[in-house]
């Protein structure tokens, strides 16, 4: 590892809101669940299982977030996404029959079956129904680092003036990662890449060594950074901040001339769903009110014109490895040319939104697959490796505090705080105070139900601080929703807190919203309460001599 | 700006069944949301180096407390914002510091405006300006700092050991 120029460290972040919807299955925000399973984690997981089964070394860092993993490990959403799969092979054998005579589409409709039939054994025979489980398997082959980021996703840069909130969004995250893959996340990702200083003390409180802040976070650090972007620096906490490569992230993300923009990608709009009879697509669709995405998509990008040119697999696959191993050049090409500029190996950090690869991007899995495959080469000049394998390697860091960031438009908190969507905040803030307060009044040990009523205000208050909402409000593609899910838990939070003052606390309520919203089993709503002890926190960056 | 305080939510495309207890508040088409948290402040928050937002919440009667003081004319007076830059010091004293008027709706809650200066901290008042300039204060703000446009050349650089293992909370 040492022979190598510098380091490439990939992490990807899984996240999606908890759209777990019991009182019935027809809820069209569930199918983001399973397109991102049959999509994006099945096939991720395979492809780093493949890599692992071939000994090819890598390392490579994945986010899954609470809620996500949560709603991986439901049993009802669990057998709503088996019942989901057997929909989908049914329309498989519909489309190899009804493309049969046309050269191009047959083979694509023979390739989503054969997809779907392995995703489907994998799922249910590999896996056992457990998706976690499955990247949990892989941490311990070694290729594989499991972080987490906040509980429900919360955006940490606006809760400042509530500060409980954002640490409870920490804490329970790192309660949640520790119970269900049996140690604690060496890292975290901090939801939508949003830090503000003081926000490491809480990740220092929860154990996490390290943390990603979007490049211009960690360029206006204080002091300024003396590696530039390719050094992580350690905050007074003793956690260490990286920042996210700009090079690198353009070449993926960028939408005019990032890699899923090729012409012979899959087209990600076009879908039969919207496409044929709706009869004929019961099998997928049947119990949804409206159309959706099937997954089942013919067309290649093609460019920007109107009409799409049939998908081929195999020329797509091709671009994907001439894709990779334009990346694997260019960042050898990078790295090197840092190395000499530095006085130690460089770190290039490249984050994506793991739903890139795969749903988004169809042969994103591919290309990744590709890209750690050269990377291992030693002419690739650099090694992957995690963040906490970079900090064994280079203990000593630079001191400094990175500036409030995020990854969103504008690069701060425009997405979150606008004219579409500041109406949530006086009650997202009040809320928080109004736990803290809960907290403080029942932290003695209180009768059975009350202790559940709290436990279930916390997770009511939790599920409305998702920054989807905010972002969806913003951004208008769902806005009914995320407006109706926002003022739904801030009603539930509210029901629970005029129970809980006036001592009305009864276990039919408390009961039908632990149905409802179910996450986080073992929550303790006295981490609410706690008052922050300096002492208790890490005190591990010990400061040398000025330079 | 919204001047809403209740939401009048759109019907919910997903209607709870019979699986849900009654006793549950539901996802349904009017949900009214707490119209007030019966407190009296100003919550201020930076969206980035050059905006600001600003919500606040107040009783009737430390509005007509106000008014009265601003000369009790509701023709005379109007709600705004009196907010203060503290420079690059969060402690600085609000007595010394440059402050400007931001007017707003006078029904509004909620105000998002711009900040002269990234990098700096900012308090705000909300309450009344009133004929002649008098200004009655109805609630005053925390203080929120504006994200850093350049790095921070107040310190000098250090280098910190990082010991591989922090400290760690106990799980709660």
């Amino acid at each position: 590892m040492t022979q190598s120029k510098g380091y490439l460290c990939i992490v990807l972040h899984a996240h999606l809101p908890y759209v777990r919807h019991p009182e019935g299955d027809g809820a069209l925000e569930e199918m983001w669940l399973y397109e991102a399973i049959t999509e994006t984690y099945i096939p991720l997981y395979l492809m780093l299982r493949r890599l692992a089964d071939a000994g090819i070394r890598h390392r490579i860092t994945i986010s899954l977030s609470p809620t996500l993993v949560a709603m991986l490990r439901d049993r009802l959403l669990m057998d709503r996404y088996a019942r989901h799969l057997d929909g989908l092979i049914e329309l498989a054998d519909k489309e190899i029959e009804r493309t049969s005579s046309h050269p191009g589409l047959s083979p694509v409709a023979h390739m989503y079956r054969d997809m779907f039939v392995n995703t489907r054994r994998v799922f249910r025979e590999e896996l056992g129904g457990d998706v976690p489980g499955g990247f949990a398997c892989l941490q311990r082959r070694g290729g594989l680092e499991l972080i987490t980021c906040g509980a429900t996703h919360g955006y940490l840069p606006l809760m400042q003036v509530c500060p409980q909130a954002a640490r409870a969004q920490i804490l329970v995250a790192r309660d949640e990662h520790e119970r269900v893959f049996g140690s604690p996340p060496k890292g975290m990702w901090l939801p939508e890449c949003g830090y503000y200083p003081g926000a490491d003390e809480f990740l220092a409180e929860a154990g996490a060594g390290y943390f990603f802040v979007e490049s211009h976070g960690l360029l206006n650090s204080c002091p300024a950074p003396i590696r530039s972007l390719y050094a992580p620096v350690v905050c007074p906490s003793g956690v260490a901040a990286f920042a996210r490569d700009l090079e690198s992230s353009q070449q993926v993300w960028s939408a005019d001339h990032g890699y899923p923009g090729d012409p012979v990608y899959r087209e990600f709009y076009w879908d039969i769903g919207f496409e044929l009879d709706r009869d004929y697509l019961s099998p997928v669709l049947g119990h949804l009110p409206s159309r959706a995405h099937t997954g089942f998509k013919y067309h290649r990008i093609t460019g920007k014109t109107e009409h799409k040119e049939v998908y081929c697999p195999s020329a797509a696959a091709q671009r994907a490895q001439v894709h990779a191993a334009n990346f694997v050049f260019n960042r050898g090409k990078q790295i090197e040319h840092l190395s000499g500029l530095m006085d130690r190996p460089p770190i290039v950090v490249a984050p994506y939104d793991a739903e890139l690869f795969g749903h988004w991007w169809f042969e994103g899995p591919a290309f990744l697959e590709h890209v750690l495959t050269l990377a291992a080469s030693p002419d690739s000049g650099f090694v992957t490796v995690t963040a906490s394998d970079y900090l064994e390697l280079h203990r000593t860091n630079q001191s400094a505090t990175p500036s409030t960031s995020s990854w969103g438009y504008g690069g701060y908190s425009e997405v979150w705080l606008s004219q579409e969507n500041d109406w949530i905040y006086r009650h997202l803030h009040s809320m928080a105070w109004r736990m803290s307060e809960l907290a403080e009044r029942f932290s003695p040990p209180q009768p059975a139900l009350v202790e559940r009523a709290l436990a279930q205000a916390a997770r009511e208050l939790m599920l409305a601080q998702s920054s989807d909402w905010a972002f969806i409000i913003k951004t208008g593609t769902c806005t009914e929703y995320a407006t109706q899910r926002t003022a739904t838990h801030i009603h539930r939070f509210d029901s629970l807190y005029q129970a809980l003052v006036t001592g009305n606390v009864t276990n039919e309520l408390v009961s039908g919203l632990e149905e409802v919203d179910n996450l986080f089993p073992h929550l303790d709503y006295r981490v609410y309460s706690d008052i922050i002890n300096p002492e208790a926190l890490s005190a591990t960056a010990d400061l040398i001599t000025p330079a | 700006m919204h001047t809403d305080n209740a939401l009048q939510l759109p019907r919910h495309q997903h209607q709870p069944g019979d699986g849900v207890p009654a006793a549950v508040p539901r996802a349904s088409s009017t949900l009214q949301l707490p119209q007030s948290y019966g407190t009296t402040r100003c919550v201020l928050q930076a969206r980035d180096p050059k905006w600001l937002h600003a919500w606040w919440e107040a009783c009737q009667s430390e509005w007509e407390f106000a008014l009265a003081r601003v000369g009790g004319d509701k023709a005379l007076a109007s709600v705004v914002l009196r907010v203060y830059n503290l420079g690059p010091d969060e402690h600085a004293d609000m007595a010394h510091a440059p402050w400007w008027y931001t007017p707003v709706n006078q029904f509004a809650d909620r105000w998002l405006f711009e900040a002269p200066q990234a990098g700096c901290f900012y308090r705000a008042e909300v309450g009344l300006l009133g004929k002649g300039g008098l200004f009655a204060r109805v609630a005053v703000s925390n203080t929120a700092q504006t994200p850093r446009l350049a790095p921070c050349t107040r310190h000098r650089t250090r280098v910190a050991a990082w010991s591989g293992s922090l400290r760690r909370r106990p799980s709660i």
